[in-house]
């Protein structure tokens, strides 16, 4: 097994870093964000300027990597220049591509040095003084600070957590907890809010987005999900944490279908992260997080958790 | 010149070189063993991806369908007991293919919607690009999501947006220069 790095995580002054998927699928995951680090004071700069990475059209291949290099230089310049420097994503695919990107920029390399040419072509000076994090680590990090502000708690809740594969697999060795095959960082987080966390069959294989293949071939995505849920399944749990806006929607969206050839009767109600810990530290579940855009109801675990109705 | 090096320079993209590692594979069959996309089709496996790479059999990897079957979800490389990486030697080697053939047309589609929403709002993936087949829906997802634009406005994102607030026009006018300087026009 491949041990992993120490790895430094800031609890404060971030850059939110808006990814495409979240926002296209479920805003409530950006709109969480900005619930929690205003309730325990964090501060964050929410800046327009900021491009999309392009990680999505890189991996299915149609966005070339000097264009995906080029824009994040820009992304990289405007959180240098901004008073925050932490850059904070919701998005593994974001997480893993910038961090990348900045591989390849810092090492000066003929494809980095490109992109810096072009930079300088549309009159901005590179500058890449910045972090890259995933939102799930920085809660881990501020977990105490989390549980002082909590008002639910996840007592009585069985969960399985799904990392998403770019953020354990592509830096695979900078799992912030538990390794790339068992990261625990959604665990811990849970567990910290009194939640049972539950080992499950397949825990490392992916939800099956594939990026091109969500959009064109839907085979894949189906056929990979029936041995995520297969193996789900099996431990019966009541919710999957997410950390990615792409599996959140490829395990709600699908689950209901999937579930049927399957055979079994039953709903698993798939919560990214940063929903659930809002909705813990008492945001409205539907003005604050939107909760009724998910496909499979998610008022049966709010009722559990004591957030809706009467509690157990 | 090595058979490596040709390689490189036939794929040109750094990637192949300093990140899949194709010359260093053993052939241990690791990266297939967890790959979700070897278990669903037969003609593809990622170990023989970097064996059709260590034997020089570029243009045939490039013209054909395997480099398409991958889903990019990088658990070869985690795996990878040489620190290899076949999901970007697939990089490479789909780059190549967009640049030289006129294949895969769907492929082409998702290419084309991706320009126009970067070149036009700075995004990427918008909800329009991202239409998931109804028919592999189940019946109550259906009903339940169809209204799914009308509340994200009451959360303040329009339909057809990624984020609340779009890109001003002079980051706009920044992105589209890149584009151009980049050859992704
Ligand atoms: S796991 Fe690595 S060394 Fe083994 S076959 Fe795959 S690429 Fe080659
Ligand atoms: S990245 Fe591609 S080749 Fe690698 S394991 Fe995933 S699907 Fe297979």
């Amino acid at each position: 097994m491949y041990g992993t790095v120490g790895k430094n995580i800031p609890g404060d002054d971030f850059y939110l870093f808006k990814s495409c998927q979240a926002g296209s699928w479920y805003p409530g995951i950006e709109r969480a964000l900005r619930y929690i680090l205003e309730r325990i004071g964090a501060n964050f700069a929410d800046d327009p300027r900021q491009s999309s990475c392009t990680g999505c059209g890189y991996h299915i291949g149609v966005i070339p990597l000097l264009t995906n290099v080029a824009l994040n230089a820009r992304n990289f310049s405007l959180v240098s220049h901004s008073d925050k420097t932490n850059m904070i994503c919701t998005c593994p695919t974001c997480y893993a591509n910038l961090k990348s990107c900045k591989g390849l920029l810092d090492e000066e390399t003929p494809v980095g040095d490109r992109a810096i040419a072009a930079l300088r072509e549309a009159g901005i000076e590179y500058q890449g003084q910045v972090s890259i994090n995933h939102v799930s680590e920085i809660l881990r990090e501020r977990l105490n600070h989390l549980l002082a502000r909590s008002v639910h708690s996840m007592k009585g809740v069985r969960a399985v957590t799904h990392h998403g594969c770019h953020y354990s697999n592509i830096f695979y060795r900078e799992v912030a907890s538990g390794n790339f095959e068992r990261p625990r960082v959604l665990d811990d987080i849970a567990e910290g809010f009194g939640c049972r966390t539950l080992d499950y069959p397949d825990r490392f294989l992916c939800c099956g987005v594939g990026f091109h293949h969500t959009l064109c071939n839907t085979d894949y995505p189906r056929s990979v999900l029936k041995r995520k849920y297969s193996g789900i399944i099996e431990v019966n749990p009541d919710v999957i944490i997410t950390q990615c806006a792409g599996c959140t929607l490829n395990l709600d969206l699908y689950q209901e279908n999937i579930m049927e050839t399957l055979g079994v009767e039953k709903d698993i109600p798939v919560l990214y992260v940063t929903e659930l810990v809002a909705l813990l530290l008492g945001a409205d579940p539907y003005d604050v997080i939107g909760l009724d855009m998910h496909a499979v109801p998610v008022e049966p675990l709010l009722e559990n958790m004591g957030i809706l109705g009467v509690g157990p | 010149m090595q058979d490596h090096d040709r390689i490189s320079s036939k794929l040109d993209d750094m990637k192949i070189d300093s990140y899949s590692g194709f010359q260093k594979c053993i052939q241990c069959g690791r990266c297939s063993a967890s790959c979700p996309a070897a278990l669903i089709y037969e003609d593809f496996t990622p170990r023989d991806i970097m064996r059709r790479l260590m034997m020089g059999e570029v243009e045939n990897l490039v013209a054909g369908n395997e480099i398409w079957r991958c889903g990019q979800c990088f658990s070869c490389a985690a795996r990878c007991p040489r620190d290899n990486s076949v999901a970007n030697a697939i990089l490479a080697l789909r780059s190549q293919s967009l640049q030289r053939m006129p294949l895969n047309n769907e492929i082409r589609q998702i290419e084309a919607s991706l320009k126009k929403n970067l070149y036009e709002t700075g995004e990427t993936i918008l909800p329009s690009t991202l239409l998931l087949p109804l028919e592999n829906l189940g019946g109550r997802t259906r009903e339940r999501c169809f209204d799914n634009s009308k509340r994200k406005e009451r959360l303040g994102y329009a339909g057809d947006t990624a984020r609340a607030t779009p890109l001003p026009k002079d980051a706009l006018i920044e992105v589209r220069i890149l584009l151009e300087k980049t050859g992704f026009r």
